[in-house]
């Protein structure tokens, strides 16, 4: 019994170890607002990863778009194990959504931030009318990353 | 042993008729992020790959708005989706929570009168 927990907590720590970005959290995202500081906004963010990023231009202003996947739960998935035994194991499965935040530039203010749907569709004509060009650069950008990597 | 073809009917058509209440134009919420304000209805039927279930144009005095309808699955269930066009562009989308939900009150009054009429599409 006891070697059979060792195998499973062996297994969970493993699979632990094969995440290799981190997500944004909720709780995280629900600190945020408009006249959140450039320096505070990154200490929020902490070691989440960004997933893709690109300098938007329109008209005269400038914008910093960063993408990341937000961890909104969890589903569980069973798997069996054989070491060289053979045991079910539940593992958590993160559920994430595409997550976008945008900065004016150069000053870095917090303009908005929320899923593409969610932007794209924004009461404020400022946000709303520059997402067709941040969800095509940071579509572009996110490709020539996977290409590189 | 005449119960067999029965049984066998019921397990065969079972998954079936659940398969049926699957069917049909839905769209799916993985599309929803490739709208963008300011689109032409054909634009958008380009993007979600298929028009809509019905439409109904909406009269509110000032403003002529147009209301579409879709079915949204949203992995569990498939609920109404409503896209509102202004001047023949897209002004804003979501569901009924939704509209009630954002500022201009003019896009819930609308979908909200809309509502009857696309009623019977969305049924079907």
């Amino acid at each position: 019994m006891f070697a059979r927990g060792l195998q499973v907590l062996f297994v969970s720590v493993f699979l632990a170890g094969c995440a290799s970005t981190v997500p944004l959290y909720r709780g995280q995202v629900d600190t945020l607002a408009r006249d959140t500081r450039p320096a505070e906004l990154e200490q929020i963010l902490g070691e989440a990863t960004a997933f893709a990023q690109a300098d938007v231009q329109m008209g005269e202003r400038r914008y910093l778009a960063r993408r990341y996947q937000l961890q909104t739960g969890t589903r569980q998935e069973m798997s069996v194990v054989c070491t060289p035994t053979c045991i079910p194991i539940s593992i958590a499965v993160p559920v994430l959504v595409e997550y976008v935040l945008i900065q004016r530039q150069p000053g870095g203010e917090l303009l908005a931030w929320g899923t593409p749907e969610e932007l794209s569709k924004d009461a404020d004509t400022e946000v709303s009318s520059i997402m067709p060009m941040v969800k095509q650069r940071l579509e572009a950008n996110a490709k020539d990353a996977a290409k590189k990597s | 042993m005449k119960r067999r073809p029965l049984v066998f009917a019921a397990f065969a058509l079972g998954p079936m008729a659940l398969l049926a209440g699957c069917a049909g134009p839905q769209i799916f919420h993985g599309q929803l992020s490739s709208l963008d304000k300011g689109l032409s209805p054909a634009d958008v039927e380009s993007r979600l790959r298929q028009p809509p279930l019905a439409s109904s144009p909406v009269d509110l005095g000032h403003r002529r708005l147009d209301v579409h309808a879709y079915r949204l699955n949203n992995g569990l269930q498939v609920d109404p989706y409503y896209l509102v066009y202004e001047g023949s562009q897209l002004v804003y989308w979501g569901y009924l929570s939704e509209f009630r939900r954002q500022p201009d009150r003019d896009l819930a009054e609308a979908v909200g009168r809309a509502q009857g009429p696309l009623q019977a599409a969305l049924r079907k």
